[in-house]
């Protein structure tokens, strides 16, 4: 080999003296005359030579790949520091330094249409290939690991939102590039890369890059510590436990959109995925911050008048203001409790969703609006009826399977708030007062945050709901109107009740202080 | 819902017979009437209305110097209506604390809230509330914070950033 050659460029380092060598200036000198600090350009950059380990040019390592070699001068960060990158600031929030030396990496990945293609930024003053090819398996690696994690593109999104901005570095990994291997090749798809380096020029590191690469190159065993936080979850054949926040989000996601549409493996890393999410939780709860709807029973309980003087005054004329359609003396409406009349089909259409006068939103079934509006955000809860009774309810229930789920959307919020009252309470023996249109039954979205953009009505813990749930079923509601007025009387400040678990963790995410701010 | 369009119909009509000032109304497409185009004046005490002086030259000289903005809204009633709300979105940039900055404008106005909604609010009321929340924003209801912020904070800042958004998004072309 060329080690005599180099020996007579070189100082000898496999006699007793050690030998320095700065990075910087490549000049070299023995460690007892200078010390590690470099001489020549008082730089701290310095390694101390061993024949197992020479970063000098010309050097062979042993113990690594010749193609390795050029990565003793190959530097990763300089590469695309010398490149005057208008997003250099970014580089900030992606390089780290952590404790003892070690340097965090963190970056977007994005992978492009064409499984096979590697996009690979050259690095500047790199030999031809080899520094490439390095990372170019390693990349081949990850993808594997990752790829059959990685969800396609979706059609129609921009892809340049992303929550990260672009790779402050020059890698680039493709996924699927290995051959035979296992991963099915994915074409688009974006993930998050974070990867732990050693140190690279500390003294008490690991003296060289190739040992890194190497090191990188057996770690088929531990890739997976390197992308576990932050690659995309829910892979096949990736459900080892996580720990920490992602792990949250996946389980949470995962929970909240299996049942719906059935998308495991959702990576929410992004601001369009996360979009996507709070878009479909909005959609299937569109009116969740809306009153309840009234009663069929009750609607139809509704006193029918014919209209006279003193509801159209001396004209005779006037309009129903839900249709907008004339009416005269004569034709025959419904009453409200708040004396506002409309055609019998515009008010049962209305208050089949909302039991809320269309005029003055007062409830027909009681007292007290049926829930909060916005100027009412903590609903009194007087709402006994001696005419809502159990059999009623009963028969509600059975009789009305078409518009079970809009109801169980209103009653399912109705408990959460009674639920929310009720934890605040602290006093278990006692029951809410239990809403009529309360419906028991039980369905995947019950755990949801109730809305985005109205926080204020989110329940608190769900624990404490699905209890209260079951034992409202055991529970005969003979004492209910009681219930309700000692609720009524003791519900102030009830409402701030902090939920924990998952559902809570999210509604903070997403709701930002307003939560509390508003509940307090 | 024959019964929606009726009604559409009708306050359709209310709105283009007897305009209110600063609202004009037309239909997207004259065969439905879902479809509202809806050209809004920026209050003239708002930072919506600009001084056209410096753009236009001696015809306007002697009429008022300050017109509002012209900012176009597309309102879309939902064949549920009038038991859902209309929804609306400036189809202008708009720099407001309740109005998002992007080319969905979407705003947030109260009485489009479901659950604030109720079958006797009119159409017209929504566009003079909206006319109204141009005047008066409500930056504790924001969707777009950093301009609520700034609002709150820095009202001559606010002002003029709304002013330099409305000379250059909304000046009726």
């Amino acid at each position: 080999m060329d080690n005599n050659q180099a020996s007579g460029r070189h100082l000898d380092a496999s006699g007793p003296r050690e030998v320095v060598y700065c990075h910087q200036c490549e000049n070299e000198w023995y460690l007892d005359e200078n010390g590690l600090e470099c001489p020549g350009c008082e730089g701290e950059v310095t390694e101390i030579v061993s024949p197992e380990s020479d970063p000098r040019p010309g050097q062979t390592v042993p113990a690594s790949p010749p193609d390795l070699r050029d990565l003793h001068h190959h530097n990763p960060w300089a590469a695309d520091s010398d490149v005057s990158d208008p997003e250099e600031a970014d580089i900030e929030e992606h390089i780290s330094h952590g404790p003892g030396g070690s340097v965090f990496i963190s970056q977007t990945i994005r992978s492009h249409g064409r499984p096979r293609a590697t996009q690979s930024r050259r690095h500047p003053g790199a030999g031809p290939g080899n520094p490439n090819e390095v990372v170019r398996d390693f990349q081949s690696m990850l993808g594997n690991l990752m790829g059959p994690n990685l969800r396609p593109g979706q059609p129609g999104r921009s892809g340049q939102d992303d929550l990260f901005p672009r790779p402050p570095m020059g890698l680039r990994f493709g996924s699927g590039g290995v051959p035979g291997g296992a991963g099915p090749g994915v074409i688009g798809g974006r993930f998050t890369y974070t990867g732990r380096l050693p140190p690279r020029n500390d003294a008490q590191a690991p003296p060289d890059i190739a040992t890194y690469v190497s090191r990188s190159h057996h770690a088929s065993q531990s890739p997976r510590n390197y992308i576990r936080w932050h690659g995309p979850p829910g892979g096949a054949g990736d459900h080892e436990a996580r720990g920490g926040m992602p792990a949250g989000l996946q389980a949470l996601f995962g929970t909240l959109l299996n049942p719906a549409n059935a998308r495991a493996g959702d990576a929410v890393y992004s601001q369009e995925a996360l979009d996507q999410i709070i878009s479909t939780l909005m959609e299937q709860h569109p009116s969740s911050n809306a009153p309840g709807p009234a009663s069929p029973d009750a609607i139809a309980a509704l006193p029918k008048k014919k209209l006279d003087e003193t509801q159209l005054g001396p004209e005779g004329k006037g309009e129903c203001s839900v249709c907008m359609d004339d009416v005269h003396i004569g034709d025959e409406v419904v009453m409200l409790p708040c004396n506002h009349w409309f055609h019998e089909i515009c008010a049962g259409a209305w208050l089949g969703e909302h039991n809320t006068c269309p005029i003055c939103r007062k409830g027909i079934e009681g007292n007290a609006p049926a829930a909060s509006s916005p100027s009412n955000s903590r609903r009194s809860s007087q709402t006994g009826q001696p005419w809502s009774s159990r059999p009623e309810r009963l028969h509600r229930r059975s009789s009305l399977g078409s518009r079970l789920s809009r109801e169980n959307t209103g009653g399912r919020n109705e408990a959460r708030l009674d639920s929310i009252r009720n934890a605040g309470r602290l006093t278990p023996t006692e029951e809410s007062g239990p809403r009529r249109w309360q419906i028991v039954g039980d369905d995947f979205t019950r755990g949801m945050p109730g809305s985005y953009s109205s926080p204020r009505r989110r329940d608190s813990e769900m624990s404490v709901e699905n209890q209260r749930d079951s034992r409202r079923v055991h529970t005969s509601g003979s004492d209910r109107s009681r219930d309700s007025r000692r609720s009524s009387g003791s519900a102030s400040g009830s409402g701030n009740n902090g939920g924990t678990g998952p559902i809570s963790w999210l509604r903070d995410r997403f709701s930002g202080g307003n939560d509390r701010h508003n509940r307090d | 819902m024959a019964s929606s369009q009726k009604r559409i119909t009708k306050e359709l009509a209310e709105v283009t017979s007897d305009p209110p000032v600063g609202i004009k109304v037309s239909l997207v497409d004259e065969s439905n009437v879902h479809n509202w185009n809806v050209i809004l004046d920026g209050p003239p005490d708002s930072p919506y209305a600009v001084c056209l002086l410096s753009h236009t030259s001696s015809s306007l000289a002697n009429s008022k110097l300050i017109q509002g903005g012209k900012f176009k809204l597309l309102l879309v009633l939902p064949t549920e209506y009038p038991f859902k709300p209309p929804v609306i979105n400036f189809k202008t940039r708009v720099y407001h604390p309740n109005i998002t900055f992007d080319d969905k404008g979407s705003m947030c106005i109260g009485i489009l809230k479901a659950e604030a909604w109720k079958p006797s609010s009119k159409i017209l009321s929504v566009l003079t509330a909206t006319q109204q929340l141009l005047s008066e924003p409500v930056p504790d209801d924001a969707l777009e914070s950093a301009i609520a912020e700034k609002f709150k904070s820095d009202r001559k800042d606010f002002n003029a950033e709304a002013k330099k958004y409305t000379k250059q998004y909304a000046t009726g072309k």
